[in-house]
């Protein structure tokens, strides 16, 4: 049965780490991809009215940040400094109407940072992991099927 | 209680200056199933040698161990066949 289009929450979305062997409780992703190509401005002095803008060289990969629960026995993954990437795939969640495969975003990576929790009484831990892809292989986008 | 796995290439599309090209991944697309109900992805399996299968958190929260071990198991003898046809 082919997959529908159908508007989804991100109820059910999930990151793996292809080598990292962490697999904690993601609360939920509430930065996601952000690609941006910079503006470069190229007005000069007779540009009347607005500023002239032409597109940048590199297009720019921002950061994913996820907040995750804290649980003593999992922690959060080493910060590795170094040439290691990994391929880390941010899944979608599986949408109803016949689909079998998940949309995803996928590329090599690594992670940038982890945020220990605040400890404060009557208050969840909730850490972070930060990670980027590294623009090498991907990041590829792959519709649910 | 009969368990189906399959592997499917990840394959994903990328940006390059040439156009939009088809780039796969290092991993599959594990898909799993019991008994008669359809195919559902479970995970990723990483193609390289020992590697375990990458389950979805909200697939395997809810299996029995045991039935997540026969998945494991299914899915890595799986690769291993491909590997070798």
């Amino acid at each position: 049965m082919p997959a529908t289009a159908i508007p989804d929450t991100g109820h059910g979305a999930s990151v793996t780490f292809g080598t990292t062997s962490w697999s904690g409780k993601i609360q939920g992703i509430p930065t996601n991809l952000d690609i941006s190509v910079p503006r470069v401005d190229k007005s000069y002095l007779a540009t009347s009215g607005e500023r002239e803008y032409m597109p940048g060289d590199l297009r720019e990969l921002g950061e994913i940040e996820l907040d995750v629960l804290f649980e003593g026995v999992t922690g959060l993954p080493a910060v590795a400094v170094g040439p290691t990437t990994e391929t880390i795939t941010l899944t979608y969640p599986l949408p109803g109407g016949g689909a079998a495969v998940a949309a995803n975003v996928a590329g090599t990576g690594f992670i940038t940072g982890v945020t220990y929790p605040p400890l404060q009484t009557g208050t969840l831990q909730v850490g972070k992991i930060r990670f980027s892809f590294d623009g090498a292989t991907g990041p590829t986008y792959t519709a649910t099927t | 209680m009969q368990l189906s796995v399959e592997l499917r290439p990840h394959i994903g599309k990328m940006n390059t200056p040439v156009g939009i090209v088809d780039i796969e991944h290092d991993q599959w697309i594990a898909i799993g199933a019991l008994n008669d109900a359809p195919l559902k992805q479970i995970g990723y399996l990483p193609k390289r040698d020992g590697a375990k299968l990458l389950w979805l958190p909200h697939v395997r929260e809810k299996l029995p161990q045991q039935i997540i071990e026969q998945f494991e198991q299914a899915i890595v003898a799986k690769r291993d066949e491909m590997a070798q046809a």
